[in-house]
């Protein structure tokens, strides 16, 4: 096990004794990531993409983290550094306690740890059926014969909704919402402890939407892993988590309990997006608030507040002072200076 | 795009074909060019198999008198040793295939791995390995293949492990741009975050997946390989006499055009009719793989 051990942490025996809800398995502390941008022919170093800027956010067992916020947020690049597919710049990951270093063995890491990707049609490996697909994981831990992989295969199956002559159908055989069901069996193969589910509905029609969800929902309750969810979509993320963090321009802006951010949204940036979602209800009036300008570039975000250059309440301490993400409320975590100058949206 | 920050801007629908889908197998199969191809191909194995069985004489003792036009001994005529032709083109065919598939196993033995290596590791092993393939593929094959059957001395083992290097290139740039393009797909993305080992990526994810290209790269070396063999025994640097390879027979039978014209005529009718059945195959497995590899390079990250 190269997996480094914390001192507080030391009797890691992979007992969940004395653990309960309030015990966070993902821990994401200061999480940097930057891209370097090169020119010309020797692939000069010209300046670096600051996709994720210091992000912490903490999951707990049984419980899903919804990470919302528009496209280029660098929620998906978050995603991705946590399960090591991209290297951090800086910045820890404790899983269960233990940090997740360079030094970690993959293999070990994807024993705890899956990740649901989110275009279903690319996310399967098209020469290898359902049944070899969905057991992957277990092939490469080495785990069981062929005859006991297929026997979990089979259980996977029954547990994604899946019926057992779809087994070696290929993944062309089937439909976009049953290859994410197929990608998710995947995921829970190892019974991983926190899965990491990237854009997982983005790509299905409204109706498969719901039914995947509501797949999650019932997994989750049955196996009590926990989930970092990865969307766009408010709703969605509504209707799925129990916690909510809002990103913009590589930083957290606003996280807390799902109630908390939906009723009352403190930051800015959040009253802005849910003044967006469509209200389900004939000749309802909300007030939107609609954003100027696009998006600055990551590659030289704004000095101090990254959202001042849209925020309708910038001041000027907005451009020298960068607000640190501070409770206002008990749980509810905010980066904004004025974040107490209380405005109901919807 | 692994490299880019979050897109995930509404993906756009995509819907699942609902129409019959046949395998490349099948589409293959069903496609005239390759069908054909296949037969014909076929039956040139087995000719080159059954050659003692089915040659009336021995291709290299002497049947009979010189230059004997076709007749009902000897089908094809004789030549001017008065060997019997038609024993000397039916044991042609088995050298221009061992040839064939020599060099073209030979280069898709050591091309693929290099090439999918090279192409999923990147970084100096890529570039080094890809000067030194851009270098041999500056030169022409037939150039290539005769610098090397001049420096290490003719035989069909060397004539076929030169053309087999010259092709390899060809075989290099392919897998390594096949598997550039399936890096980053969301499948080889998975099979990193389960923890898979670089090498079990490489030849149990990707390499499957690069197949087919790869399948008609090999059908396409086999005939460029026919041709350069031909060439090469042509000119005297191939096959060395008396073996019955249809390049050095056509060389030869320039000499008897006026008392032979068959002695020219039917191994260039023997190689067309190779080279074209192979180049048929070639056309038949792209038209069937060509559909099969579009939808599979569809596909977006978020």
């Amino acid at each position: 096990m190269s997996v480094r051990t914390e001192g507080k942490d030391a009797g890691s025996g992979g007992d969940t004794l004395g653990r309960d809800a309030k015990t966070p398995v993902l821990q994401v502390e200061h999480l940097v990531k930057h891209f370097p941008v090169r020119k010309g022919v020797f692939g000069r170093r010209v300046g670096e993409v600051h996709a994720v800027s210091d992000v912490s956010f903490e999951v707990f067992k049984g419980q899903t983290l919804g990470l919302v916020g528009e496209s280029g947020c660098g929620k998906s690049t978050t995603g991705r550094t946590v399960m090591r597919l991209l290297e951090p710049t800086s910045g820890v990951v404790r899983l269960q306690g233990q940090e997740i270093t360079a030094a970690t063995n993959p293999r070990d890491l994807a024993r705890d740890m899956a990740f649901v990707f989110q275009d279903p049609f690319a996310s399967l490996n098209p020469r290898l059926t359902a049944a070899k697909n969905v057991t992957e994981p277990l092939r490469i831990q080495g785990a069981g014969d062929a005859a006991q992989r297929r026997a979990r295969a089979l259980e996977l199956f029954a547990h994604v909704g899946l019926r057992e002559d779809q087994l070696d159908r290929l993944p062309s055989e089937f439909s976009g919402g049953q290859r994410q069901r197929i990608g998710i069996a995947r995921a829970l193969a190892l019974s991983p402890k926190v899965v990491i589910l990237d854009e997982p509905v983005s790509a299905l029609d409204v109706s498969v939407q719901a039914q995947v969800l509501n797949l999650l929902k019932r997994l989750q309750a049955e196996t009590d892993v926990a989930f970092l969810f990865i969307s766009h979509d408010l709703s969605v993320v509504r209707h799925l988590c129990d916690r909510v963090a809002v990103m913009y321009l590589g930083k957290i802006v606003e996280i807390g309990d799902r109630a908390q951010v939906y009723d009352r949204p403190l930051h800015p940036y959040t009253q802005a997006l849910l003044s967006a979602v469509p209200v389900p209800v004939p000749g309802a009036r909300r007030n939107r608030i609609v954003l100027q300008g696009d998006l600055p570039s990551p590659v030289n975000p704004p000095k101090g507040c990254r959202f001042r250059t849209r925020c309708p309440k910038a001041q000027a301490i907005c451009a020298e002072k960068e607000p640190e993400l501070a409770s206002r409320t008990g749980a509810q975590l905010v980066a904004c200076h004025f974040a107490d100058d209380d405005r109901s949206m919807v | 795009m692994t490299a880019s920050p979050a897109t995930s801007a509404a993906v756009a629908p995509r819907v699942a074909t609902r129409r019959v889908r046949y395998s490349a197998r099948q589409k293959f199969l069903r496609s005239t060019s390759g069908l054909i191809g296949t037969l014909v191909f076929l039956v040139l194995v087995v000719i080159a198999i059954a050659a003692p069985l089915i040659a009336p004489d021995s291709p290299l003792k002497r049947a009979g008198d010189a230059l004997q036009q076709p007749n009902a001994h000897h089908w094809f005529g004789t030549d001017e040793l008065g060997r019997d032709l038609f024993s000397r083109v039916i044991y042609g065919t088995r050298l221009s295939l061992e040839t064939a598939v020599g060099a073209a196993a030979l280069s898709c033995v050591v091309g693929l791995p290099v090439g999918i290596v090279t192409g999923y590791l990147g970084g100096w092993v890529d570039a080094v390995i890809m000067r030194v393939t851009d270098f041999v593929l500056a030169v022409p094959e037939i150039l290539f293949a005769l610098v090397v059957v001049a420096t290490l001395g003719s035989g069909v083992f060397k004539l076929t492990l030169a053309i087999g290097i010259g092709a390899t290139p060809a075989f290099i740039r392919l897998a390594r741009a096949s598997t550039l393009s399936l890096r980053d797909t969301e499948y080889v993305l998975a099979a990193r975050s389960m923890g898979a080992a670089k090498r079990d990526i490489m030849f149990r994810t990707v390499m499957p997946n690069i197949l087919p290209p790869i399948f008609v790269q090999i059908v396409v070396t086999a005939s460029v390989a026919i041709l350069v063999a031909a060439a090469l025994s042509f000119v005297g640097l191939g096959t060395p006499p008396p073996a019955p390879s249809w390049g050095g027979m056509l060389q030869t039978s320039r000499s008897y055009l006026y008392q032979q014209v068959w002695y020219a005529i039917l191994p260039g009718v023997a190689l067309a009719i190779t080279v074209g059945a192979l180049d048929a195959i070639g056309r038949g497995l792209q038209q069937a793989l060509g559909t099969e590899t579009a939808t599979k390079a569809s596909g977006a990250m978020g």
